[in-house]
């Protein structure tokens, strides 16, 4: 008798316990819609750039499939809903532009790939800050560069190795390599308005992390590592290279926000560091 | 015993700050490091699973133990204690969330 209670309150509780985890997994899977409808309420995404057919896309091909993968090998008890809002649902902060829409999709392209090199080419100018987005399998983290001249491309680039720390990992490419080197992803341009501070910007970094004499020969050596020591210019990485650059370069005028000198930037988040006077526009998307 | 639940795992987590060269780099400690993440990544032969074990694995082994030993000690001096342990530990873990999203990204 005792057995058989204790059998049917047990089947009772694994009863409900399907039914509240299906209904649960229900509920998650067909408010996909809503969530959307709520980021475009909340004017998170702009429906002309990332239209919801594009987005309902992205999410099942990329966005489901990336959460599952967190879920079961980072992080168990962040919910669906709350990860796409840690990922911004997928689109940047400022420009509200999709993240995760690569080259090879095929959707409408307002320009090939040679054109856009060539568009790049003729728009990037010394001072601005490159921040390449693609479909990362981490979703938004990206890379960050800076154009240490009107020909030149600075950057940190990371690579096999970056656990350990990687030996003398500056490099200086022609901005037309290195865009080609990048032009699967999408590369956005930011600016700072002040021509005349961007010029120094760049002069500054091209001296201090590539050649002390401003030549193309470089004797400036820096190591790959993502430290918290935000102003420690060796080792380095690609979004701290950028944030120093900004914070040294321009001496004492306010450009970047007061901040704690240790943490980590993210390359999608630099704009975000200025202060609201020196705030980088969006040039274009390459 | 419940009390070092949350001291060893914490005291890894210490060791991996320093070894990783969060705040710079000390060579003792990074030269552990380095012997421990080659043996990982001969162990486990692949570069993600062996990082993903190293930065988020030691950070929520001291979540862990430390939550435990919070709940379980009777002080609350030592409650106070326990409390910031799991304080950094989670900071921690977001760190090296971050870090590794950025190397992997970047690679």
């Amino acid at each position: 008798m005792y057995r058989k209670i204790k059998r049917s309150i047990f089947s009772v509780l694994l009863g409900l316990l399907l039914v509240v985890g299906v209904e649960a997994y229900a509920s998650e899977t067909t408010d996909v819609s809503t969530i959307y409808d709520n980021a475009v309420k909340e004017n998170i995404i702009d429906p002309t750039l990332y239209p919801k057919s594009d987005w309902l896309d992205d999410e099942k091909k990329y966005m489901r499939p990336n959460y599952d993968f967190f879920k079961s090998n980072i992080l168990d008890s962040v919910s669906y809903n709350e990860w796409l809002e840690m990922n911004n649902y997928g689109v940047m902060s400022d420009t509200k532009l999709p993240l995760l829409q690569n080259k090879n999709s095929n959707r409408r392209q307002a320009r090939s790939a040679q054109d856009n090199i060539n568009k790049f080419c003729k728009d990037a100018k010394a001072g601005d800050i490159l921040i390449v987005s693609g479909n990362f399998p981490t979703g938004v983290i990206g890379h960050a560069a800076i154009m240490n001249s009107d020909n030149t491309v600075l950057e940190m680039s990371g690579g096999e190795g970056w656990k350990k720390g990687i030996p003398d990992n500056n490099h200086q490419y022609s901005k037309r390599t290195w865009i080609k080197n990048h032009i699967k992803d999408w590369t956005s341009i930011y600016r700072i308005s002040d021509s005349k501070l961007a010029k120094k910007v760049a002069r500054y970094v091209d001296t201090h992390y590539f050649s002390s004499k401003g030549t193309a020969t470089k004797d400036i050596h820096i190591d790959y590592k993502i430290d918290s020591l935000l102003k420690n210019k060796n080792p380095n990485y690609c979004s701290k290279l950028v944030y120093q650059a900004f914070y040294y370069g321009t001496g004492d005028l306010p450009v970047m926000k007061p901040t704690i000198p240790w943490g980590v930037i993210p390359p999608a988040n630099l704009p975000t560091t200025f202060s609201n006077s020196y705030k980088p526009t969006y040039i274009g998307r390459y | 015993m419940k009390k070092m639940v949350g001291i060893v795992p914490f005291l890894l987590l210490i060791w991996l700050h320093l070894g990783y060269g969060t705040f710079g780099k000390m060579s003792v400690f990074h030269q552990s490091f380095m012997t421990l993440s080659n043996f990982m990544d001969r162990v486990v032969q692949n570069n993600l699973a062996s990082t993903l074990i190293l930065f988020l694995g030691i950070p929520v082994l001291s979540i862990v133990g430390c939550y435990y030993s919070l709940y379980n000690v009777k002080s609350n001096y030592q409650k106070i204690i326990f409390g910031v342990m799991v304080l950094v530990s989670i900071i921690s873990f977001g760190f090296f969330l971050l870090v590794t999203l950025m190397g992997v990204a970047n690679q």
